[in-house]
């Protein structure tokens, strides 16, 4: 069975939004990837990932993440993630110190908030 | 202008009788009176007797009263001798009384003395010309009785011909096995259409082979085929077999002479064998279908010393049209029926996902190996960890139905996989069921956490359901079959299950049972499942299978698929999953159903989750290569700790590419001790932990 990631998109104040749904891990990590990587257009300042309906992240994840701030970076861009207080995947995002990279966000707004200073 | 004589045999009379005088004057009164006509003369009826014993005289003239025998006793005598002679008598004037006696015993007419010339000669010329009538009529109804016992004959004989094309079309039909069938071809013409048959059989690469020799002699038969042993079929020959095969064209050879044998050319092996054996005769006629020359056969004769005829090579021509068709039939069959094969065994899993926490047994009976019918049977794992199970039923059978099982049963994964429903994926399927075609299926999406269904059913017989205890139910509602209605609505049921419930989906061959109502099928099937709902799945499965169908089933192919989730043991985990990536959604289903039922707090449950998955990310990535393998996790909980190990059977290469050594990192932050024991034979990854007391 192939796990295809459902990856939503929508854009708020000219930042897309990329919210993985479900499990993220090596069997679909692949497919994640490229769909982040086609919903940032040049002109965007940046990316939102939303993990707030995603269920499972691993190792494999945090490299993702850890790849497209790496990849923003080099193009002047930002990535912000939104990661609910509750969430099962923040500790796993805290041990392996992705908020030390990435803004780690509690909801979109506050998300959004990073974009406009 | 000269006439020629026209060429009269005479005709030889008999005159009996012992007047001297008379024996004179009546043949030359007669030679007077009569052409062709010579009378010979005797003057007593032994001596008469002699000569009518050596002549065909064409009429007899005796005197009544004569010295001895006399004319009466003559009479009798030329009766028995000769029955067709008429026979005139001379009577004394006024012996009316003789005359009488004369007539009673057969005499043609009698003659009163005086003689009246004039009426002698004419009752005598009527006497010969009925003997001459009576011969010609004779004649004439032997020629009728030839001419009759001919065409008895001939008819006899066509008998017997189609006779025999009755029972060679008898042995045609009743095999699609063109092997099977040309020996019976051999062995139906030995002895009655020949002495000596063999047949040849081209094969579908070229090669020719001898299939059948046979002889009326079993130990002739016996010598015939250790000769020939030594001759395997040579295509470039100039044996007679070889031509005909190659040109298409039948040879009769009424009479095998040492000079046309001679004429045949280099080579001719398989003849001079059949000619040891004393061949006199032979036919040899090509198998042609749809212009392709399939094989031979050779009729030859010998002992029989039959010689073959045009009407024979009819015959023989005749059979091997029938029997080239039936071959050729037997081969589009065949060929036919091997593309269905394959593309329905293709279809069937070649063995259930192994799906960790969840058995799964089926069972594909086929009704007869030369039919392929279009049951079908699918277990696939669905993301969040349901299970899709799909039980289908193609009507009909062959590369057609076997065609359209592959293509509902691949439409009914992507759909399902997409996340649709199960009446959204059954309203889909019936879009791809052409006019004429129809099928049945129930698809299912089962989720062994919560012990609930929910299916759509499309005139599919329902899917039973048995309790650990017996208690056992059919998920009854459904809408008609696939191509039944040119717009069919499709609802979605949902059923809860009694817990470790089994659930048995079928097709309708496993209740159809012939000489019994399919109610009948299904109360047995409710029993038999309910029997002993307890039992190990492949037992419970061929239970079933004999119980309902008792070991006689019907028509028709049966398809039995039965699952089951186990119910978690919350001190101990185990699973063995192949070490491939699609495996660790089901892992991660399974150790939450576990750690579920050991109560194991949220943030727990996802720190051990994380853990195992990252050991197993690692086996996948590193373990094996390119390689199969498994992966294996096993799991202890007590009150205050947890202790779980991930093995497997591979060697590790040393970590390559950009995540190296993070996720070994995260496994250590996640589970306190961690110990990774690399052996030849694999690695095996210990993790230990104490559980958080405070459920958040």
């Amino acid at each position: 069975m192939i796990v295809t990631a459902m990856v939503k998109v929508i854009e708020r104040s000219g930042v897309p939004v990329a919210a993985p749904e479900g499990e993220i891990d090596l069997a679909n990590v692949a497919d994640c990837r490229a769909q982040l990587i086609a919903v940032v257009p040049n002109t965007a300042p940046g990316l939102v990932v939303d993990l707030s309906q995603t269920t499972y992240l691993d190792s494999r994840g945090v490299h993702l993440i850890l790849e497209m701030a790496e990849r923003l970076r080099t193009s002047q861009q930002r990535l912000a993630l939104v990661v609910p207080e509750r969430s099962v995947i923040r500790r796993v995002l805290l041990l392996t110190q992705v908020d030390k990279t990435v803004p780690m966000c509690r909801t979109l707004d506050e998300a959004l908030q990073q974009f406009r200073s | 202008m000269i006439v020629a004589p026209e060429r009269v045999s005479t005709k030889l009379i008999l005159l009996v009788d012992d007047d001297p005088v008379l024996l004179q004057a009546l043949p030359e009164a007669l030679q007077l009176r009569m052409d062709g006509v010579d009378v010979e003369t005797c003057d007593s009826a032994d001596r008469a007797l002699q000569r009518i014993a050596e002549v065909d005289y064409e009429a007899i003239v005796t005197d009544i009263k004569m010295p001895g025998t006399d004319g009466l006793a003559l009479l009798a005598q030329i009766r028995a001798l000769r029955p067709d002679t008429p026979t005139l008598l001379i009577t004394g004037h006024g012996e009316h009384d003789l005359a009488v006696q004369a007539l009673r015993g057969g005499a043609y007419d009698f003659i009163q003395k005086p003689i009246d010339r004039e009426y002698f000669v004419a009752s005598l010329t009527r006497a010969m010309q009925a003997r001459q009538y009576k011969r010609q009529l004779d004649e004439q109804q032997h020629t009728l009785e030839r001419h009759a016992s001919d065409l008895e004959r001939t008819v006899q004989e066509r008998t017997r011909e189609l006779q025999f094309l009755a029972d060679a079309s008898r042995i045609l039909t009743a095999s699609l096995d063109s092997e099977a069938t040309l020996k019976s071809i051999a062995r139906l013409a030995v002895p009655r259409l020949a002495d000596m048959c063999m047949t040849f059989l081209a094969e579908s690469d070229g090669q020719v082979r001898r299939v059948e020799v046979v002889h009326s002699d079993p130990a002739k038969e016996q010598r015939l085929r250790k000769l020939l042993e030594r001759y395997p079929f040579n295509a470039v020959a100039s044996e007679p077999t070889a031509t005909v095969l190659r040109t298409g064209q039948a040879l009769l050879v009424p009479e095998i002479s040492e000079e046309w044998a001679r004429g045949l050319g280099p080579h001719t092996e398989e003849l001079s064998v059949a000619r040891t054996l004393g061949s006199v005769s032979l036919i040899i006629v090509p198998l042609m279908a749809r212009g392709r020359t399939l094989g031979v056969i050779a009729f030859l004769t010998a002992e029989s010393n039959r010689r073959y005829t045009r009407d024979d090579l009819a015959l023989v021509e005749e059979l091997a049209r029938r029997a080239a068709l039936a071959i050729d039939n037997a081969r589009l069959y065949e060929q036919e029926r091997r593309i269905a094969e394959t593309l329905q065994r293709s279809l069937l899993p070649q063995r259930l996902p192994s799906i960790p926490g969840l058995a799964s047994a089926a069972r594909y009976l086929a009704a007869s190996p030369e039919a392929v019918g279009g049951d079908w049977y699918d277990l696939f794992v669905l993301p969040r960890g349901t299970v899709g199970l799909v039980m289908g039923d193609v009507a009909g059978r062959g590369v057609r139905v076997a065609a359209l099982m592959a293509e509902l049963r691949s439409a009914l994964r992507a759909y399902a996989v997409e996340g649709y429903s199960p009446a959204e994926v059954v309203q889909r399927l019936a879009l791809l069921i052409e006019p004429g075609e129809m099928a049945t299926l129930v698809y299912l999406i089962y989720d062994p956490a919560t012990q609930t269904v929910r299916f759509t059913n499309a005139g599919h017989p329902p899917p039973l359901a048995v309790a650990p205890d017996g208690r056992a139910a059919y998920l009854e509602g459904g809408a008609p079959p696939l191509g039944a209605l040119r717009m069919p609505a499709y609802h979605e049921q949902s059923a809860q299950l009694w817990p470790g419930s089994t659930l048995l989906l079928y097709t309708d061959g496993l209740i159809e049972v012939r000489g019994a109502s399919i109610d009948d099928g299904l109360a047995r099937l409710h029993r038999a499942a309910a029997a002993d709902p307890d039992e190990d799945l492949d037992e419970l499965v061929d239970r079933v299978l004999g119980e309902v169908t008792r070991g006689r089933p019907g028509g028709d192919d049966i398809a039995l698929l039965a699952l089951r989730a186990e119910i978690p043991d919350p001190t101990r985990f185990h699973v063995r999953l192949p070490a491939v990536p699609s495996s660790l959604p089901m892992l991660r289903h399974t150790l939450r159903r576990w750690m579920e039922a050991a109560q194991t707090n949220d943030e727990d449950a996802y720190e051990i989750l994380v853990a195992c998955c990252e050991a197993c990310s690692n086996v996948i990535e590193h373990a094996y290569g390119a390689a199969d393998g498994d992966v294996e996790v096993r799991g202890q909980m007590t009150e205050h700790e947890v202790e779980m190990t991930v093995r497997d059977w591979g060697r590790w290469r040393p970590p390559r590419g950009l995540n190296r050594g993070r996720g070994l990192r995260l496994i250590e932050e996640l589970m306190r001790h961690v110990t990774v024991t690399p052996r030849p034979d694999g690695t095996t990854v210990h993790m230990q932990r104490t559980r958080r007391q405070v459920t958040t």
